[in-house]
């Protein structure tokens, strides 16, 4: 599908602090596109630099085949022009305008017949369950309410791309995990392209078509679906960024990869490439524990209830995991250990990684 | 690849020409005023010459100002501090009665311009004619009058009757804000009051009552009306009261001004040194515990004190307010100063001349009211929009700015008016001297700190991202003033306006030394018509002046509870 934004080689930095370093980014026209790093790492920068609200030091910026920014030529088309829908961190609801005033001015700036906006305001704020509070000021909306009036407004005026800067961090869980749901359903029902930042990896895997991890330096380490992210990751940064995460060091030992310093041979297929040394990450989750059978003997350091799940820290030749098993999977296996017990491990999945990359992750 | 390059949409930049406009206004009418103070006392003849600088300042007549300068303002300090802190602990920490009421009371000072308070004391305590010492000396037989308000104590006592505001408000707010926990936790681990308010209360609220005490300091060492009221006929002067006999005696000659200029130095260099010291203590007190959030504080029982304390705080009221007020009134409806203030001796024809038949004061009347229309609108929107600059725009060379900013808050007001003397009477290709211009001109760079206070405080309130949604809404940047920024800081501006126009109202600093026969304002007009021997006059004209300030002050306080709606 044909590209709607295109990043190509843009730099910013303020003072000395280079945000941005020769960064490339396409953005799919009608998908849903998260672009997920730590804080700090420059996400909002580049919502920033797509909308108009900073100009690039170097490189280009082109939205629906029009250059919007270009160092080289001094091209530079103002906010009010490129046609973009934002929904802000703090919502940005003007304080001072109705519910109603509020969605209806990107309409007015639009100058549309007065009763083309009424009708199109009237269907937004429906579409956003709105209805019944069009004439309350933002100081009488509660953080939920507020954020469906900066999405109405974003949406009203039928922008190509929305772009939303962190739109649920400052609401509670519940509300969250709501109002992520609908924000997926608005993109569907209007078919537009969404840009989409956040810190937050569960929100980027319920609701994009396409994932963009940025590390701490404004770099980015791999685009792809939510799957590939989470089942095929580019890097340890990416793993480790995506969920809990165990590492255990690998030693080669006659030919055969063991874990820590010991003779245990890990179950899985050995790492292809030419790192001085190894480490092999899984999740919890793709830890198999038995009582007896195949796989890498440890012990239970640490047994932990924790209502829906046993939690087990074991130890394995000096090297340390977390697992978790479902309780009554735990009760009805035969799966509940003590501290001191010892059990077998295998593996759903693994990936190698080279060793050095894990020091360079942990130095954040 | 060089920033300029991203073309804005007009070639030269909005930005540039805002930031241009805002650093010519405050280069025009601050910056260039006060630097021709400093180029003329350090340059004799286009040369360095610190020596000379020197020989003025130490000339009999010049050292006796400074001195005197600081002799009163350090007594008005002490006292106001006293005072103010303790009615402050007053009406905040303990259970008088009727609190709220009482401290809205004790502002009402604020209100009063001290050259109007010290003009009624005058007539209340002047050893040969005041009221009070009449009284005295006719009920015990004296022959030598009680009290003699021409000494340091008379000036510094008026001083402080006026000026203790300063350190009452900043002490109540410290100590309204203070969280209570903090004295409970030593209250439980076995502390006693006296140790409680000694250990903890007093350390945490003393950033507020120094930083009280300062303003009241840089106020008074640069203060004009009291002193020239109650010192110069005893020969007290201070440093802005011989600035002005200099340049008005003289009519403008080369040693006056110099003498001038040297003095205006001196306090320019002092008052930044008090504003300096300010910020240190404020930044250094900048305690945690010392939050925004209001809480219940802990009240010490007065028990048997609480009726006599109340008693004894509507007695200084009285004696502070009141009796001054109803002593301008009085006098201001008889014929003639000095007759007994009984029912027949007065009427209303003194106020009805003034204001509809003397030209003098008709004229003062509407010079006033027109310069401080003018001044506060003037000054309102260019405060807005420098404030706006400093506050929101990122543009390269707002450092200049940020620091041009700051000057206006430092420069006192008979710097101001000589320095406007200097810029504005013809060296410069433009004579405004001896018209109501120069007045103006003097109003808009004494008040600009006012203007460039409320309105960053508006805008800071002003998040980016709402500008930001605007523009990515469809606006362009003047749509988004108009429509978000203006309609947000509007309420700032509106106080900008109040808190320049009301000043301006009863200025006497500035426009005395500035003031024509025909441009007198009313500040002038009872000071020289009281200089002039016209009494009844100059009382009668303060009668209307503080009717117009009540008025104004209730109309603020009108606006700005709608504001906060």
């Amino acid at each position: 599908m044909e590209d709607i934004i295109k990043v190509e080689g843009v730099c910013k930095a303020y003072g000395d602090h280079k945000v941005h370093e020769k960064l490339d980014l396409n953005i799919k026209k009608g998908e849903c596109f998260t672009l997920l790093g730590p804080s700090g790492c420059g996400k909002t920068v580049l919502i920033r630099l797509i909308a108009g609200h900073e100009t690039p030091d170097e490189g280009k910026i082109i939205i629906d085949n029009t250059v919007v920014a270009d160092s080289a030529t001094g091209e530079y088309i103002v906010p009010e022009r490129r046609g973009l829908g934002i929904v802000f961190q703090d919502y940005a609801v003007w304080p001072h305008m109705t519910v109603t005033e509020n969605v209806a001015y990107p309409l007015k700036m639009e100058k549309r017949p007065k009763a083309e906006i009424d009708q199109l305001v009237q269907r937004m704020i429906e579409i956003v369950g709105m209805k019944g509070l069009e004439k309350r000021l933002p100081s009488e909306l509660s953080g939920g309410q507020q954020q469906r009036v900066a999405l109405a407004r974003a949406l009203v005026a039928d922008p190509s791309v929305m772009l939303l800067d962190e739109p649920l961090s400052n609401l509670d869980a519940n509300l969250r995990e709501e109002m992520r749901f609908e924000i997926k359903a608005l993109q569907r029902q209007f078919g537009i392209t969404v840009m989409y930042v956040t810190h937050d990896q569960e929100v980027a895997l319920a609701i994009s078509d396409r994932i963009g991890i940025m590390d701490a330096e404004g770099k980015l380490r791999q685009i792809g679906t939510p799957y590939e992210i989470f089942e095929r990751p580019a890097d340890l940064f990416v793993f480790k960024f995506m969920g809990i995460a165990n590492f255990l060091k690998a030693n080669k030992n006659a030919g055969k990869w063991c874990v820590g310093t010991g003779s245990q041979e890990i179950p899985w297929e050995g790492p292809t490439g030419n790192a001085a040394e190894w480490v092999c990450g899984f999740r919890p989750s793709d830890v198999a524990i038995n009582r007896e059978g195949q796989g890498l003997k440890g012990v239970v350091k640490r047994s932990n209830f924790l209502g829906n799940t046993m939690d087990y820290l074991i130890e394995i030749d000096g090297e340390q995991l977390r697992t978790e098993v479902e309780t009554h999977e735990a009760i009805t296996q035969n799966l509940m250990f003590k501290e001191g017990d010892e059990l077998f491990i295998t593996f759903r999945a693994l990936h190698w990684f080279d060793a050095a990359q894990l020091k360079e992750v942990e130095e954040f | 690849m060089a920033k300029g390059t991203i073309k804005q949409d007009s070639g030269f930049g909005v930005a540039q020409l805002i930031l241009l406009v805002s650093i010519l206004v405050l280069v025009i009418f601050v910056a260039w005023p006060v630097l021709l103070i400093l180029f003329n006392a350090f340059f004799v003849d286009g040369s360095f010459n610190y020596r000379d600088f020197y020989a003025v300042l130490t000339e009999p007549e010049t050292f006796q100002a400074l001195k005197n300068s600081l002799i009163i303002a350090s007594m008005t300090t002490i006292g106001s501090t006293i005072v103010g802190t303790f009615f402050a602990w007053l009406v905040t920490r303990t259970d008088l009665p009727y609190k709220t009421f009482m401290k809205s009371l004790f502002l009402v000072p604020f209100m009063l311009p001290s050259f109007i308070g010290a003009l009624a004391w005058k007539m209340l305590l002047s050893p040969n004619s005041g009221y009070i010492n009449k009284f005295l000396m006719d009920m015990f037989n004296l022959q030598e009058p009680v009290f003699n308000i021409y000494t340091y104590m008379g000036i510094s006592a008026v001083e402080v009757m006026y000026l203790f505001p300063f350190v009452f408000i900043q002490v109540c707010g410290a100590l309204e804000r203070m969280d209570p926990t903090l004295e409970e936790s030593a209250r439980i681990s076995g502390a006693g009051l006296f140790t409680i308010t000694r250990k903890i209360t007093i350390p945490l609220v003393m950033p507020s009552i120094m930083s009280g005490a300062l303003l009241i300091m840089l106020y008074s060492m640069a203060h004009f009306g009291t002193v020239a009221m109650l010192g110069i006929e005893q020969g007290i002067y201070n440093v802005p009261t011989l600035i002005y006999e200099k340049i008005h005696q003289s009519g403008g000659s080369f040693e006056s001004i110099r003498t001038g200029t040297v003095l205006a130095t001196v306090l320019v260099v002092s008052a930044a040194c008090i504003i300096w010291a300010n910020q240190k203590v404020l930044s250094r007190g900048h305690y945690q515990i010392i939050g925004g959030k209001s809480f219940r504080p802990m009240e010490l029982k007065l028990r048997g004190l609480r009726w006599p304390l109340l008693i004894f705080c509507l007695a200084y009221i009285g004696f502070t307010i009141v009796l001054p007020t109803v002593v301008i009134f009085l006098v201001g409806g008889v014929s003639t100063y000095g007759l007994p203030l009984t029912w027949e001796n007065l009427s209303l024809d003194n106020y009805k001349y003034i204001l509809f038949e003397y030209d003098v004061t008709r004229d003062a009347i509407f010079n006033s009211v027109a310069l401080g229309l003018a001044a506060a609108l003037i000054t309102m929107f260019a405060g807005v929009i420098i404030s706006y600059v400093i506050v929101k725009m990122k543009v390269r060379g707002k450092g200049i700015l940020e620091f041009l900013g700051m000057l206006p808050f430092s420069v006192p007001g008979s710097v101001i008016a000589l320095g406007v003397i200097l810029a504005w009477s013809g060296q410069f290709g433009i004579n405004l001297y001896n018209t109501v211009w120069i007045i103006l001109v003097a109003y808009i760079a004494r008040y600009m700190a006012f203007s460039l206070k409320a309105n960053s405080a508006a805008l800071e309130q002003v998040h980016d991202s709402l500008m930001e949604a605007s523009r990515s809404c469809g606006a362009t940047m003047w749509q988004s003033l108009k429509d978000i920024v203006i309609p947000l800081v509007r309420p700032g501006m509106i106080s900008a306006f109040f808190l320049i126009f009301l000043p301006a109202l009863r200025e006497l600093t500035v426009s005395i030394m500035l003031y024509a026969p025909t441009t007198r304002t009313i500040g002038v007009a009872i000071y020289t018509l009281n200089e002039d021997g016209e009494t009844v006059m100059s009382t009668a004209l303060a009668g209307i002046a503080l009717i117009l300030i009540v008025v104004g002050q209730t109309l603020i306080n009108h606006f700005t509870k709608k504001a906060g709606e």
